[in-house]
């Protein structure tokens, strides 16, 4: 059976009779009623109108928006599924509000271990990857893998000793900086740790915060 | 007004269901007003405001696009309802190979924000199950030589977990060698760490500033 058509061309003046356009009614009444009960709350409950969920079907476009309207929507991204842009009143240049996908990653059993690592990732709106957590430097370890390996170009790294021992001066100029390592593929990989005192001037658990776009 | 499914029916005189007619055309038009531009208004259609109702259990993603929506999502504060979106899983992928994704929606909100400061502000940042939480602030205030500063924080509202607290000095060693106060951390509990620095080492009292970052889970 297939499903009814909404048809808003009925009842006609003069040439239909209420009779004989009941059916036409009816299925209008039916159409209009499945169709609302798409991302809405039924017709026939309470808080009628309100919304169940909110379905973004993939646009190709931008949408547009008057000076007096915000407009929120999904669109593809390359290399990913759709994404969450927004675009501000009166068409200003949209935005893309999430990115990637979101997941846990491993975690150390036992993070009080010197060689535990610990990695965590979020998004920003703009297409923007954070990548934090803690590592440890030391003779063996002076690169840091991060996950997941999307980021084209990293725009900030910063880096803070940590210590339970807060009477353990750490010399400033003793720190590490950092540099990165890109794959041939483009894709920025790895942290590096760099100082001309590889030893226990240097070494320790530091914490990081990786901003980079992709 | 209720709207009656049902109506028309086929019954013995359609002039009976003319009310029932009106009533439902009267029903949709005030159930369509709520969170949108109601007919025949400029715009109808639009979106004034849009109302989640709160949803049992994640939906599915059956469609070539996004799902806003919003459940309970429990913090380390409680359970609240908050904003979710479930994107069409595409991992893995040939960059990442990451398999068992599960689709999980992510957490964009979380009910509370502080930019009022003055010492300490907190905003959210998306993540799985719960939202991360992000503190930022500074501390201030002279050294004495020779004394370690250590100073602690106390995350408001508490987190679940600290899992990142970076510390940067804006000040400098007043003597010798000019560089920035050597600064360290230490979580002291899920809600707690210690910023601690050797300040200006034992040259004279200065005024010192730290700013300071932290990461937790809700």
């Amino acid at each position: 059976m297939t499903a009814p058509i909404y048809d808003p061309n009925v009842p006609q003046f003069n040439s239909d009779q209420l009779s004989i356009t009941q059916p036409d009614f009816l299925t209008n009444f039916q159409t209009l009623f499945t169709a609302f009960s798409r991302n809405h709350v039924p017709l026939n409950e309470a808080n009628a109108g309100n919304h169940s969920i909110v379905e973004l079907i993939e646009q190709l476009h931008p949408i547009q928006t008057d000076v007096s309207t915000i407009s929120i929507y999904s669109r593809p991204v390359e290399g990913q599924a759709s994404q969450l842009f927004f675009r501000y009143q009166n068409n200003i240049e949209e935005f893309q509000f999430t990115n990637y996908q979101i997941y846990n990653l491993t975690q150390p059993a036992d993070d009080t271990l010197p060689t535990a690592v610990s990695r965590y990732f979020t998004v920003l709106p703009g297409g923007i990857i954070v990548y934090f957590g803690f590592f440890n430097v030391n003779a063996e370890t002076l690169r840091l893998d991060i996950f997941p390996q999307v980021a084209t170009n990293i725009i900030s790294i910063s880096t803070c000793f940590t210590s339970p021992n807060l009477a353990k001066v750490k010399d400033q100029q003793y720190r590490p900086w950092v540099g990165t390592i890109r794959d041939p593929d483009g894709v920025v990989s790895k942290i590096t740790f760099n100082s001309p005192f590889k030893d226990d001037r240097m070494f320790g658990r530091y914490f990081y915060l990786i901003l980079g776009n992709m | 007004m209720v709207y009656v499914i049902t109506k028309p029916d086929s019954g013995p005189s359609p002039n009976l269901d003319a009310p029932n007619i009106q009533g439902n055309f009267a029903a949709f038009n005030t159930s369509f007003s709520t969170n949108h531009v109601a007919m025949n208004s400029d715009a109808q259609g639009d979106h004034t405001n849009v109302i989640f109702q709160r949803q049992t259990s994640t939906p599915d993603n059956p469609i070539n696009g996004d799902i806003l929506f919003s459940e309970n999502v429990t913090s380390k504060l409680g359970t609240q309802p908050g904003l979710l979106v479930r994107i069409p899983v595409f991992l893995p992928t040939k960059l990442d190979p990451t398999t068992g994704i599960n689709n999980s929606a992510m957490v964009l909100t979380f009910n509370q924000v502080n930019t009022i400061g003055p010492n300490q502000y907190q905003s959210f940042l998306i993540g799985i199950v719960s939202p991360y939480l992000i503190y930022f602030g500074s501390i201030s205030g002279n050294t004495t030589p020779s004394v370690i500063i250590n100073t602690q924080i106390t995350l408001s509202p508490a987190p679940q977990e600290i899992l990142l607290a970076i510390a940067t000095a804006n000040t400098n060693v007043s003597a010798g060698t000019q560089r920035p106060f050597d600064v360290r951390t230490r979580i002291d509990s899920t809600d707690k760490f210690t910023i601690s620095s050797a300040a200006n080492d034992s040259s004279g009292s200065i005024a010192y500033s730290i700013g300071w970052v932290a990461i937790a889970k809700a």
